[in-house]
């Protein structure tokens, strides 16, 4: 997204307009963060659990989407291997901006119980940016609430009209 | 039937030569056969009426380096019909210079089918060749891997394509803990 | 002019919304006919064996979880028979039953997200949520036995971690009650649905002599028609003091060996799961329920195959010990591997939903696929 910060006021009567935009754009933005689903191994089990009809995320706005053009977050939930590693940096490139990414689960973090293994990559990190890190082998699906939770937070917070001084 | 008497059975059919049968350790007893023989030894376990063989239960690769380096390949079998099991094992030497000229076996995925998988994992993994499979190629690593992973002398590559294998971090804890 | 057609290369890549986890189909096709299905799998090849050789035996427990983890109970208990049996270890007579009755109370679960995804498959989503439902009380129970929801790591050599909570066989008791009448609805609106059965009667039939040529195990190998069950044909733990049918495919329900049968089997298990676990409950014995063994556990040399039933198929855990504390060689043999070696015999011809039906009513899970 282009940053007008250069040329968009951040004080006075337009500053003040900027910034109400900006804070209504987040704020429609964080109330419907659509997921894609890359459940790989067993977070992925927790991942469709959290859906389900107990802790469902559908109310705080996030919903599965099958394809990653439709979808801003990608939760990896799962191991990663070699093999997969590639199509993995593909999804994610086919992702529309702006785009986040969810490592749920140890092994998705830095490799977890696999760093022993010789086809494991040692942490998603190596192959995208990840925003939320959320521990667990696997974590509860309230775990994995508070890291979308976590997330819109960080959604809230950020600037694209106006910089902040 | 027993094992012993399946083993009297299979003397009649390949002769005694070249078989070691092995039932003095803990577990379970097999029966060690020459390379050249298991062709014809296994169309037999299948074929004939008193051995009737029909299901492969599991075939694996091992890798001895001990005095002498050498891999095994184990066929487990199993009989439905008579409800009897049976192990058989081939031993290939492992020399040091051009090992896969010397790392092969007889394919028998036309006489079992179950054996296609897993005669391409035993080769995935161990670098063992079977002569007369159909679709020979890696199973389960990517098809560029260098190596076979479940060798005694593996070695893990510092890199996948551009990924690291390692991860920083954690070297240095395991370094402070170890050391 | 005559009109042609050209054959088109598919891509049912590693990632597709069908939840049976990261395999990958190469197909090609005519049309909507598949002339060629080649799956491509190890998208999930994590090097369990590699890691068994370099970790003593109690260690690997946690990746046997890992292993299927929608039936981590019975990995646990297989790889705990194994090494039990190379070892010689006893195991106290309540430890058995406890054993039992996690693994039937998790074949019961998983057989729900079996039927579950095989649904959602089909394109019914609802029953899906139906059976999350169910399997969410299911994972309660165990989080109340044992601290966790999916991967249990609960099964000890000589016996299980923790003993029963108070009242647990009670709350067990009002599960089984919940549920029993929860499997009629199930055969109400999916089970005898005209559409559901449309979709599966016929399709993608495996024959008796294929079932056995590509060694299938578990429900694939009885929906054809053979009657096998390592529960009952070679018992292990307590299964020989308890009562229970095996139900075998028969052509009542459209043909022998097709989806629909597979499915049936699936739900009748379930039917025989809950009957084994009314009988746990009422026979379950007081006294220790574990017998400690070493940490670092030295097994004599020698070499053992020992299988059990695990939801999707016999289980084999093949031990090689050079005495020591590390197994020389571990390998393990699952049902889902042979089932997705006939998907190339039997794809060609089908439609390509009908081999997303079929891969269904197989029950792959990749990491037993990949290992």
């Amino acid at each position: 997204m282009i940053h007008l910060h250069n040329k968009m006021p951040s004080e006075g009567f337009f500053g003040a307009a900027f910034t109400t935009v900006d804070r209504a754009l987040n704020w429609f933005r964080l109330s419907s963060v659509w997921y894609l689903l890359f459940g790989l191994a067993c977070c992925g089990i927790e991942l469709m659990q959290t859906g389900g009809p107990r802790t469902d995320i559908d109310r705080i706005g996030s919903v599965p989407r099958p394809t990653p053009r439709q979808s801003d977050l990608m939760i990896v939930a799962g191991t990663l291997t070699y093999k997969m590693a590639s199509r993995l940096r593909l999804l994610y490139d086919q992702m529309a901006e702006p785009k986040y990414v969810i490592a749920m689960g140890s092994c998705a973090n830095c490799g977890g119980l696999f760093q022993l293994s010789y086809s494991v990559v040692k942490g998603v990190d190596k192959i995208v940016p990840v925003d939320v890190y959320v521990p667990g082998c696997p974590p509860r699906p309230e775990a994995l609430t508070e890291g979308i939770l976590k997330l819109q937070e960080k959604i809230r917070t950020e600037r694209f009209l106006v910089k902040s001084p | 039937m027993e094992a012993q008497s399946i083993l009297e059975r299979i003397k009649s059919i390949i002769g005694e030569a070249d078989l070691i049968w092995v039932d003095d350790q803990p577990g379970d007893p097999y029966l060690v056969i020459s390379r050249e023989k298991l062709r014809r030894l296994a169309i037999n376990m299948k074929g004939d009426p008193h051995l009737a063989f029909d299901t492969l239960m599991c075939l694996s690769g091992v890798h001895n380096m001990g005095e002498q380096d050498e891999m095994e390949v184990v066929y487990h079998l199993y009989s439905l019909r008579h409800r009897h099991q049976f192990i058989l094992k081939v031993k290939l030497d492992r020399p040091a210079f051009f090992p896969h000229f010397y790392l092969r076996v007889d394919s028998v995925s036309g006489i079992w089918r179950a054996a296609a998988w897993m005669e391409r994992e035993v080769y995935d993994m161990f670098g063992i060749h079977f002569v007369g499979h159909d679709d020979f190629r890696r199973l389960l690593l990517p098809p560029d891997w260098e190596g076979h992973p479940l060798q005694k002398d593996y070695q893990e590559p510092d890199a996948y394509r551009g990924i690291g294998t390692t991860r920083e971090e954690i070297e240095g804890v395991l370094a402070e803990e170890s050391g | 002019m005559p009109l042609t057609t050209e054959t088109m290369v598919l891509n049912m890549g590693p990632h597709h919304p069908s939840t049976h986890g990261v395999l990958r189909f190469i197909l090609r096709t005519d049309g909507e006919v598949i002339h060629l299905c080649r799956p491509d799998i190890g998208y999930l090849h994590r090097g369990l064996e590699k890691i068994a050789e370099q970790l003593p035996y109690a260690h690997f427990m946690p990746y046997t979880d890992r292993l299927d983890y929608l039936a981590a109970m019975n990995c646990n208990l297989g790889y705990a028979i194994t090494v039990e049996q190379a070892a010689d270890i006893e195991v106290p007579p309540r430890a058995e039953y406890i054993r039992v009755l996690v693994a039937e109370l998790n074949r019961i679960i998983s057989h729900l997200i079996s039927v579950g995804t095989f649904a959602m498959d089909i394109g019914a989503v609802t029953p899906f949520t139906h059976t999350i439902r169910e399997r969410e009380w299911g994972n309660d129970l165990f989080e109340e036995l044992c601290g966790a929801r999916l991967t249990y790591n609960y099964i000890r050599f000589g016996g299980v971690a923790l003993d029963l909570p108070e009242g647990f066989l009670d709350r067990l008791s009002q599960f089984l009650d919940y549920f029993e009448p929860r499997l009629e609805q199930y055969n109400r609106f999916i089970s005898k649905n005209k559409i559901f059965k449309e979709r599966l009667v016929g399709v993608a039939v495996i024959s008796r002599q294929q079932a056995l040529d590509y060694a299938l195990v578990g429900p694939n190998l009885r929906a054809s028609g053979i009657d096998w069950d390592l529960r009952r044909d070679e018992p292990y733990s307590v299964y020989g003091d308890l009562e229970f049918d095996v139900p075998v495919g028969t052509s009542e329900f459209g043909v022998m060996g097709d989806c629909y049968t597979r499915y049936w089997i699936r739900i009748w298990e379930m039917e025989q799961s809950v009957r084994i676990l009314r009988q746990c409950i009422a026979k379950m014995p007081e006294g220790p329920y574990l017998n400690k063994s070493k940490r670092k556990l030295k097994v004599e040399p020698g070499e053992i195959y020992v299988r059990t039933e695990a939801p999707r198929g016999e289980l084999g855990f093949y031990l090689i010990s050079r005495g020591g504390i590390r197994p020389h060689r571990l390998k393990i043999r699952t049902g889902s591997f042979s089932a997705m070696s006939i998907v190339e015999e039997l794809g060609s011809g089908l439609m390509v939903a009908d081999l997303v039906a079929l891969i269904a009513s197989l029950d792959v899970v990749a990491p037993e696929v990949d290992r």
